[in-house]
């Protein structure tokens, strides 16, 4: 076996690609046995299954069996990459063992075995994943090889059993997604290379324009705090980074964010809460969720799963719900490490010599002699570079410290969400979280709307693992963790509703420090603009809301532009067209606008060129929110800061060029390419980047700038809006993606359109009577035959 | 006739021996059997296996993929051949499975000339 599968093996009709078109309406022939008591599963029009089993572990059984039936390939995929096992599949390739072995290197792994040791150490959790387990199994074991899905048949290979490891390392595969991002690295090199003042200058912990954070200014903390431990001042300077390293270790910028919203009774026109939720990941297919409703004694709950886990990730029952995005915490440190000797068995900590410990790490290589690494472990961590990976002249070794490692029992916190019946319930959940730190916005029938920005916070020093640790002072070493009840949070607060975006999660009063990887300045100011105002509002507007295109960045920037182009008149005459664009622009990013286009290309250019040397240097630049700020300031800057930066002088020159090559580039496409739609397509792409299993061009409002943070490939890739009635939760939602992730279903991307469009679907916590109008296919699971 | 007929049955017996056995190249044993047992001189076996195969494979795709009003052929063709005719997928498909037919069938006739020769060889021998 080669690169490609036999010919003949493909093409085969009776087993090969042929055989694609499975029905998924049509009934298993064969009947599916394995659970305690009978289970039934009805699928209503839009092939949401809802899941009707008589005990939790059957639930659970049929969730594993039902998400395997649609989504195999991709949950297999995932765990695999989580796992750095892609070279098994695609062969010997250079970069696919870089990224195999750097996804081991930095314990994707290691922390998938601990965090399954927790989860096996609790009774009830341990039962639902043997259950969930079984049930992807026994569909796995019902294939025939005609039945495959259609990658196993083009990459050649066969899906292995599943196991609860696999449930571990997909929370390992979100919490690298929500959480592997740092700046470290660059942070160190730029301190080195600018000093603290003109570093702290360039990258504020917090803009001196001020902060409208998560947990709203002003909010009283209900707790005592802890001592924060004694700090250790200026010790980047023990470092000497070069931008080799700096860039090296650099993971990729995050394009993620999310929003989450929830508003009280007072603010809504049917008088309950109002919960809204769109977290912007990679949208791909088959799509990173699947919805289901599962009911249970115990449970009934209804929402987005993530294939491989367990429960309901982002959704709502009958009395309360939820829905999360990124805190961008940072709990992920590197410490330099001093090995005595080339053997590398032990190395210093607090003057002592420890011992490391060695493990040979086979990496299994599909067609070609396995791999095999050397990983080594120090109490910080897993050493992720060294000489043999990623070596730098300076010989670097650099150990990780990373709250995935330390996974809780975040599966118990879903499931118990998934049962919560009001706030206190709620709370109970989030205490068993332990990362990636999560805002949580919730609001329940009973009235309530609250907000818990959630995750297990290593209690740090200031600026502790801002930059490179040392792996020897024991003072480095994380100091314990803060209290969970101590986190950020706050119930029912006085505006009428809670919010985040990325943002801060709290104002300078918060009594234990934080440092965020990254924050977002535009979208939670816009969320809160419209929020706080006397509007009331309808399940509609909500759903509007979610797709506001305003850019704040154009609304606060453009003005300003225009006013200094007044003062510059050859400019203005010379990029009429231009100017005249963007002065009677609405700053939305709507698709047909041909002023989003001219903005997109200007900006991006003025930004890029105000930093081209940072850039070139460090490939890390300040936000676009505290350039602006810059910009609009420079006259009122020091001489020292404004020296600093020769390119600002020279800012009208700047302009002009941005102007000529907006000019330029909007030359070249013709008057039909302009619109925002054509200009900058989405796409939604397979996960093996197949292309006729892609979207290549879905035309769509949005920038990420704004509430609808649509980009190239990541954005809402999942919208929500639940509210309540007298009874219970009323939900609305939708992802680009469909049910199925057989691409040729028509159920494999038929909700795109829908969700281009901004349309929703209605998400009901049907009863088995309730839901036989719309049945369109159905199934049952039997006990174990006799 | 008798190549009709040789045909048919070669036809008839793989799609049997593909339908319950989940081997691809589980085909080529009926091909070869038949093809051994009627082996003689001057029987274009080749072909025989050739257009029995390619009939089998490209008639049965052909059927699966109208059957998913050929989203399959649209999109695989998409892939494998780019920006060729989606169609011409069915005819590589029977093309490949038709060699591969055709190839047995030729082994299949030479074997069973060589048995035959050996078996004669034999009872010249004891007579």
């Amino acid at each position: 076996m080669g690169d490609t599968p036999a010919l003949g093996e493909l093409f085969d009709p009776f087993n090969g690609i042929w055989q694609q078109q499975v029905d998924e309406l049509s009934e298993t022939k064969k009947p599916i046995v394995g659970t305690k008591q009978p289970v039934q599963i009805l699928y209503d029009s839009m092939l949401i299954p809802h899941v009707y089993a008589n005990n939790e572990q059957d639930l659970f059984w049929a969730q594993g069996y039902i998400t395997a039936k649609h989504r195999l390939w991709q949950m297999e995929f995932q765990t695999h990459a989580a796992a750095g096992r892609i070279s098994e599949i695609l062969g010997a390739k250079e970069g696919v063992l870089n990224y195999d072995r750097e996804k081991r290197r930095k314990g994707m792994v290691f922390g998938a075995k601990r965090a399954l040791a927790k989860m096996r150490e609790h009774t009830q959790i341990n039962d639902y994943m043997n259950a969930y387990t079984a049930g992807v199994n026994a569909y796995i074991t019902s294939l025939q090889k005609k039945d495959l899905p259609i990658e196993y048949k083009l990459l050649g290979y066969e899906p292995e059993p599943w196991t609860a490891l696999k449930s571990a390392l997909l929370l390992m595969y979100m919490a690298d997604d929500l959480s592997g991002y740092e700046v470290d690295a660059q942070n160190n090199m730029l301190i080195q290379k600018l000093g603290k003042e003109m570093f702290d200058f360039l990258f504020p912990d917090r803009s001196p324009q001020g902060i409208d954070p998560v947990i709203p200014v002003g909010t009283k903390w209900d707790f005592e705090a802890q001592p924060m431990p004694e700090a250790d001042t200026a010790y980047w300077r023990a470092n000497n980074l070069t931008q080799v390293e700096a860039t090296r270790w650099y993971t990729n910028q995050y394009k993620l964010g999310s929003n989450n919203w929830a508003i009280s009774g007072k603010k809504s026109k049917s008088g309950k809460p109002i919960l809204a939720n769109d977290p912007h990941l990679k949208m791909s297919l088959p799509a990173l969720w699947f919805v289901m409703h599962l009911k249970s004694p115990n449970i009934n709950v209804l929402g987005a799963t993530l294939p491989g886990a367990l429960g309901v990730i982002i959704g709502f029952n009958e009395q309360i719900s939820w829905g999360v995005t990124n805190a961008y915490w940072d709990v992920k440190d590197w410490y330099k490490i001093t090995f005595k000797d080339n053997r590398r068995k032990e190395y210093l900590h607090d003057g002592k010599w420890l011992k490391t410990q060695m493990v040979l790490d086979t990496i299994r290589i599909r067609g070609a002699q396995p791999f095999i690494d050397t990983l080594i472990y120090t109490h910080h961590g897993p050493i992720s570079y060294d000489r043999n990976f990623k070596p730098t002249n300076n010989h670097y070794n650099q150990a990780l410290k990373w709250l995935a490692h330390e996974l809780n029992l975040e599966q118990l916190t879903f499931i118990k969400i998934n049962q919560a019946n009001h706030y206190d319930d709620f709370v109970g959940a989030l205490k068993y979280y332990s990362c990636p730190a999560q805002n949580f916005a919730f609001a329940s029938i009973q009235g309530d709307i609250a907000f818990w920005v959630n995750g297990k916070m290593p209690l740090k020093w200031t600026e502790q693992g801002k930059f490179i640790l040392d792996g020897n002072n024991p003072k480095h070493d994380w100091q314990g963790f803060v209290p969970a009840t101590h986190n950020p949070h706050v119930l029912n607060p006085p505006r009428e509703f809670v919010s985040s975006a990325n943002q801060h999660s709290v104002a300078e009063d918060y009594p234990y420090y934080l440092y965020f990887n990254k924050v977002e300045y535009y979208r939670n100011r816009m969320i809160n603009e419209l929020l706080d105002s006397n509007q009331v509002f309808s399940v509609e507007d909500i759903m509007t809301m979610q797709q506001n295109s305003t850019s704040l960045k154009a609304r606060e920037f453009i003005p300003y532009l225009l006013t200094k182009l007044d003062s510059l008149p050859p400019l203005k005459s010379k990029h009429k067209k231009i100017i005249q664009l963007l002065e009677n622009w609405d700053y939305n990013y709507t698709k047909d606008s041909r002023a989003a286009t001219v903005f997109d290309i200007m900006w991006n250019q003025l930004y890029a060129s105000i930093w081209e040397q940072l850039r070139s240097e460090a490939d890390y630049i300040p936000s676009a929110f505290h350039t602006i700020y810059l910009i609009k300031e420079f006259d009122g800057l020091s001489s020292e800061h404004q020296k600093m930066f020769p390119n600002f002088e020279k800012m009208d020159n700047l302009i002009a060029d941005a102007l000529q090559v907006t000019e330029d580039s909007i030359n070249k496409l013709s008057e039909d390419a302009l619109p925002w739609k054509k200009a900058n397509p989405t796409l939604v792409q397979h996960l093996a980047r197949l292309a006729p299993f892609s979207l290549d061009s879905v035309q769509v409002d949005g920038h990420p700038d704004c509430i609808n943070a649509i980009g190239k490939q990541h954005g809402p890739s999942w919208r929500m809006v639940v509210t309540f009635d007298d009874e219970q939760a009323i939900g609305y939602g939708i992802y680009p993606g469909g049910q199925s992730g057989n691409p040729f279903s028509p159920y494999y991307s038929n909700w795109v359109t829908r969700w281009a469009n901004g349309q929703y679907l209605p998400l009901r916590l049907y009863s088995k009577e309730e839901i036989q109008s719309q049945i369109i296919s159905s199934a049952t699971i039997n006990p174990n035959a006799l | 006739m008798k190549s009709i007929f040789i045909f048919l049955v070669t036809i008839i017996l793989c799609f049997l021996f593909q339908r319950y056995i989940e081997l691809w190249w589980i085909f080529a044993l009926p091909t070869f059997i038949i093809h051994a047992i009627i082996a003689k001189k001057g029987h274009f076996a080749f072909l025989q296996g050739f257009f029995a195969i390619f009939v089998l494979w490209l008639g049965y795709a052909w059927w699966l993929n109208q059957a998913g009003d050929q989203i399959i052929s649209l999109k695989m063709g998409q892939l494998i051949l780019g920006d060729l005719p989606h169609q011409l997928l069915l005819l590589a498909t029977g093309f490949i499975g038709g060699l591969m037919g055709g190839f047995v069938a030729l082994c299949g006739k030479q074997f069973g000339l060589i048995i035959r020769k050996k078996n004669k060889k034999s009872s010249f021998h004891y007579n």
